[in-house]
């Protein structure tokens, strides 16, 4: 019975089912497609910091007398290893014909197919396969070298000696990372830059020179020495290359599985014959961070969304509260009982409670399938689906169970006529009454405070830039939530107040014309308008903090981005010993070379940025961002002077004034010289901050003949011409071709990109904006679907007083200009307020101060037309609804 | 704002049916409320129509008041058939020439007694001078000269008829039109609201259609019209049946 009730209803009045339905699908919608959206940067997380990673476990044998060929063998059977090369390191020396003397090198023996596998090591002439293939800086050390057609090699103090054809060049400066690292134990060691290197296969190293190795430092010597700070004399090692597409997609499970299989990677051999060192194992850390970070960032941006959407469905209930009693009433006078009425409102709630999640669920897969150009569960493990859908349906189910129990409860109403008249005149809801605004206001604020007091809210961009993790308490974003509805509440508070005391009956002022009549009208029973504008606001001010944080969070990136580049063009050479020509045409007004030159304080190895201060200041399109002392000025009246990073003057303890001893080329032989420096500034950041800068100093502040090769240049553009336009002319320019690369800001991928300034925001901006105009637009429907059902006598009583059409619409018209413009005009500038203070709490992601606000003029412009454009459609919906009341028909209602 | 009022024919009746038929549709249903009717009202008369639930007594009431048009058959309030009016220029007329009391909750919730008397005023742009001395002349004549701030959840169920009353009178129209005024009242408010509807238009020289079901209401009557199944009856459309006449007409 109680289910053939249902369907009657249902199929008597769909409005309220599709109302009802709606009510519940805004809310699924929203929370769905920002769940789907973090899923989807989650799981990118995991591939951005992959990316860089060029070997992803490194296992270095213990001691001399483990076969690596055996041992890579059996890595390579295991799952998720996509390949095993074979890796050895040696200091040797090498000579040639030409020069017996020869010199100091670091030998690295690998497989030709090493090359194949991984591309970062580029044979620049010649072939492995016959013979040794020399580093660049050895081709550029003599001439004996650079023209070497047979180099002899042999172990330091004696012994060995290896005669090998010079078969070529190779680039090793991408190479950096794995090849140079000290192979200090289960983690990557520092990098010591070896100034000379020579490349030979492996097979002719395990047959001919590592057992000289062997023979003189005895077969069971360790070669693996935990905490070395230096290149030990020789490492045996296997580069494992990990399939990427093995890891979980979540960065803090792929860290996990990562741990797990440097594990299993030493227990494959014997025993105790390997130490594996996990390379992953910290970008990935790193990523978990991030992840975490963008989890809190997706939901700021989210979570307001889908609350404004689960309010909306409220208030899509409300509307609907004196049909439910009539028909309630009407269903107890025919008999029915106060259970069959609740199981007949559970079923209906149910219904609506299933339509609206479906509705909800396929609307978020297409918005977000659309915005995102593909699939929504492309790239998103189905752990991230289900979670996505679980909650989002979660959401809707919540929403239901509150309109249920509101549904009940005000059927239930004793005398519906008192509760009317409560609702509509002398309007004080629950949040009014238990001052709800000013708690939340109150909330925010000393979130706010106490993160202040407590060293919060401040920028630490150094250690960001180097991967420490970023702590961001969750509870500091529920200070923008909570003064974002807070202030919603009071000024709709204030505007309640002021309406109550402009509209009062005992002190009305004779009415000039019928518009201030229905003006003042309005103003005596806001609740209906009440709620639309307090929807309105809530809608207007989240899109509007969504549209503008996003923009500033671009512009912070790109400032960011900016800063690391530090120019219009990076310049880098494709052979080392390539010197760039005093001019490069018209195009390009000035360029300047940038050099990295390795140091060690103590057992710290740093990396000294040299600067031409002669060229830097008219290159860098960015100016270094000081915290003490001074930048550029500094290093020109004082040739010694150095300017360090924040980090730095933390870690040694120095400030401005103070000295700075530093040995330079540390790793050679041949340059390794003390250097005094007098520190003459600290720098938040300084560009290029890509590769990372943690010194720098003049060129001309170094030992004469110490100073090496740029490893790039940058330039600046002539005026009128675009990076790109720049880059394509060098491009094009035969005397160049192929000479250097010509890079842009836009089209590098800067080294290892923090994976939470890689983030893409926009979709997402995109789906809360839409989201946003459509729940604004809906609570004006909801308002006009509240003046068609329940405001239907007036009109007609109007009608028969003899009204016009104009004058019957111009109370609902005007509730609905108020709501729309009332929405725009206080939750415009809120949402940019709430914007501000997102900024800067969600500053720390950035290695830049971000902006105080970007403001995207176009971006809330198409935001605000969208608003009104469907708030409009919803309007004159419900306008031509109060047109179609048949006065003669409703008078008779009782 | 409207600047065009159909101007009512000086001596023609207060309001003319003249052959209706006209069907009902309303909660799915469609019913043949008025079939042929005819019925003529002199200026000045109080005319009462009673009759069975469902036999098309509201149906009338409201195509004389032009606030529906009948299928066949013409409707003429002072000598203006509401055919030849379009939507707006009907509002215009019924205003000036029609007042209505309706049953149940006549006022608007929002509006003070006085605000809901000057509506129509207000919505033919009357001078606010004339219309304030209008205003509290309307509420003086129904005996609510100082409750004009309050607000219609404020009065009383006899007070709230009473200001529905002078809303209904204060444009001086030619017809005033009641559907049930006493319904929600007892017996005796509603006499006494019954008496002051009759003697107000009186004032005005107003011809007044009551539709009740209520005989004590009906006695205020110059005529009493009988309805049953859409047919006026011809023989209490003919006499005056109240012992009192109260209008001109009668007098």
């Amino acid at each position: 019975m109680t289910r053939w009730l249902a369907m009657q209803s249902l199929r008597r009045a769909p409005r309220r089912l599709i109302l009802g339905a709606l009510g519940v699908a805004f809310p699924v919608a929203m929370l769905a497609a920002t769940l789907l959206f973090l899923s989807q940067a989650v799981s990118s997380m995991t591939q951005i910091a992959l990316a860089p990673v060029q070997v992803e476990q490194r296992a270095l044998a213990t001691s001399l007398n483990v076969n690596m060929t055996d041992v890579s063998k059996q890595l390579a059977t295991l799952p998720g290893v996509s390949h095993v090369d074979r890796f050895a390191s040696a200091s040797v020396f090498v000579h040639t014909p030409a020069d017996p003397g020869g010199a100091s090198a670091r030998l690295f023996a690998v497989d030709p197919q090493y090359l194949q596998d991984h591309p970062w090591v580029q044979a620049v002439s010649g072939s492995l396969s016959n013979g040794a293939l020399l580093g660049q800086t050895l081709r550029d050390y003599s001439p004996a070298f650079g023209n070497a057609k047979q180099v002899t090699i042999t172990l330091p103090g004696g012994g060995g000696s290896l005669k090998l054809p010079a078969a070529g060049t190779v680039d090793l400066r991408q190479a950096l990372p794995t090849w140079f690292a000290i192979p200090a134990g289960d983690v990557q060691g520092d990098v010591a830059l070896v100034p000379r290197a020579i490349v030979i296969p492996y097979s002719t190293f395990e047959k001919r020179l590592l057992p000289a190795i062997v023979k003189k430092l005895g077969p069971t010597t360790p070669v693996l020495n935990p905490g070395l700070s230096d290149l030990p004399p020789v490492s045996l090692e296997a580069h494992i290359s990990v399939d990427h597409n093995a890891y979980p997609s979540d960065p803090a499970a792929a860290a996990v599985w990562s741990g797990a299989l440097r594990h299993l990677l030493e227990r494959a051999p014997a025993p105790g014959s390997i130490v594996v060192a996990d390379n992953a194992a910290e970008p990935l850390t790193e990523a978990s961070a991030d992840a975490t970070n963008a989890k809190i960032l997706f939901l700021l941006l989210g979570i307001p969304g889908a609350l404004v959407a689960a309010a909306l469905g409220l208030a899509a209930q409300s509307a609907l509260a004196e049909a439910q009693r009539r028909e309630d009433s009407l269903l107890r006078l025919r008999g029915a009982t106060e259970a069959q009425l609740a199981r007949l409102a559970g079923l209906q709630a149910v219904f609506a409670g299933v339509l609206g999640s479906i509705i909800g669920l396929a609307a978020a897969f297409v918005a977000v399938s659309v915005v995102e150009g593909h699939v929504a569960w492309q790239n998103v493990s189905s752990g991230g689906i289900l979670f996505a859908v679980l909650t989002a349906v979660g959401a809707g189910a919540i929403t239901t169970a509150v309109r249920l129990f509101r549904l009940m409860r005000s059927s239930r109403g004793a005398d519906v006529i008192a509760e009317r008249r409560v609702l509509e005149r002398g309007w004080r809801p629950l949040w009014l009454r238990a001052y709800l605004d000013i708690a939340a206001i109150g909330v925010g604020i000393t979130i706010l405070v106490i993160n202040i007091l407590a060293g919060g809210l401040k920028l630490t961009p150094i250690e960001a830039a180097q991967g420490t993790t970023l702590a961001l308490s969750f509870y500091v974003l529920l200070a923008p939530i909570a003064l974002w509805i807070g202030l919603t509440l009071f000024v709709i508070r204030i505007m309640l107040a002021a309406s109550r005391r402009w509209t009062r009956p005992e002190r009305a002022r004779p009415l000039s014309s019928w518009r201030e009549a229905a003006l003042r009208w309005l103003g005596r029973r806001p609740a209906r308008t009440g709620v639309a504008v307090t929807l309105g606001i809530l809608a207007v001010s989240f899109g509007t903090q969504v549209v503008s944080f996003v923009a500033t969070y671009a512009s912070a990136k790109q400032a960011d981005a900016n800063a690391a580049f530090g120019s219009d063009l990076r310049l880098t050479p494709g052979d080392p010993l390539y010197t760039l020509p005093k001019s490069l045409g018209p195009d390009v007004a000035s360029v300047t070379p940038i050099r990295h030159v390795p140091a060690r304080s103590g057992t710290d190895r740093k990396t000294i940025v040299a600067i031409d201060l002669a060229t830097y200041p008219n290159t860098a399109t960015t100016q270094p961002q000081m915290i003490a002392g001074q930048g550029i000025q500094g290093l020109l009246s004082d040739p010694s002077g150095v300017i360090i990073a924040q980090e730095i003057a933390t870690d040694f303890g120095v400030g401005v004034g103070d000295n700075l001893p530093l040995t330079i080329f540390p790793d050679d032989q041949d340059l390794s010289r003390n250097v005094n420096f007098h520190v003459v500034g600290i720098f938040r950041s300084f560009p290029p901050s890509n590769p990372y800068s943690e010194m720098v100093v003049s060129t001309a502040g170094l030992p004469p003949y110490s100073a090496p090769r740029p490893d790039f240049y940058m330039a600046r553009d002539a005026s009128g011409h675009t990076p790109d336009a720049v880059a394509a002319a060098l491009a094009a320019n035969p005397s160049l071709h192929k000479k250097f690369a010509a890079q842009t800001v836009a089209g590098m991928t800067l080294a290892a990109p923090r994976s939470l300034a890689s983030l893409n925001l926009d979709g997402l901006k995109q789906i809360e904006a839409v989201g946003a105009g459509l729940i604004a637009a809906i609570g004006v429907a909801v308002l006009g679907a509240f003046l068609v059902f329940e405001r239907r006598r007036e009109f007609a009583i109007l009608e028969a007083v003899g009204a016009e059409r104009s004058q019957v619409i111009m109370g609902p018209a005007q509730e609905g200009i108020v709501t729309v413009i009332g929405s725009l005009v206080i939750g415009l500038p809120l949402g940019l307020l709430l914007s501000l203070l997102s900024v800067r709490v969600l500053g720390l992601f950035f290695t830049l101060p971000p902006p105080i606000l970007t403001v995207p003029g176009g971006s809330l412009l198409a935001f605000t037309v969208l608003m009104v454009v469907t708030c409009g459609i919803a309007l004159a919906g419900a306008l031509v609804g109060v047109t179609r009341i048949r006065a003669a028909t409703t008078l008779r209602e009782p | 704002m409207p600047t065009e009022t159909p101007t009512p024919v000086g001596d023609a009746p207060a309001a003319e049916a003249i052959s209706v038929t006209h069907t009902y549709v309303g909660y799915g249903l469609k019913v043949k409320a008025l079939d042929g009717a005819s019925l003529s009202i002199a200026r000045g008369e109080v005319v009462a129509v009673v009759g069975p639930s469902g036999s098309g007594k509201s149906t009338l009431l409201f195509l004389l008041g032009g606030l529906d048009q009948p299928e066949e058959g013409t409707v003429r309030v002072a000598g203006t058939a509401w055919g030849s009016l379009n939507g707006d220029e009907r509002a215009r007329f019924r205003r000036v020439n029609c007042g209505f009391v309706v049953q149940g909750t006549a006022l608007l919730p929002q509006a003070t007694a006085a605000e809901n008397v000057e509506v129509p005023l207000l919505l033919d742009s009357v001078d606010p001078a004339e219309r304030a001395r209008r205003v509290v002349e309307a509420l003086d004549r129904v005996g609510l000269a100082g409750e004009g701030a309050k607000l219609p959840d404020q009065l009383s169920g006899g007070q709230q008829q009473r200001v529905a009353i002078a809303r209904a009178l204060v444009s001086r129209p030619t017809l005033v039109l009641a559907d049930e005024p006493t319904g929600n009242l007892d017996s005796a408010t509603g006499q006494a609201v019954t008496r002051l509807l009759v003697e107000a238009a009186a004032e005005g020289g107003a011809a007044i259609v009551i539709v009740t079901h209520d005989p004590k209401v009906a006695a205020h009557a110059d005529r009493i019209v009988e309805m049953h199944s859409g047919h006026l009856n011809s023989a209490a459309n003919i006499g005056a049946t109240t012992s009192s006449p109260s209008t001109g007409a009668a007098r």
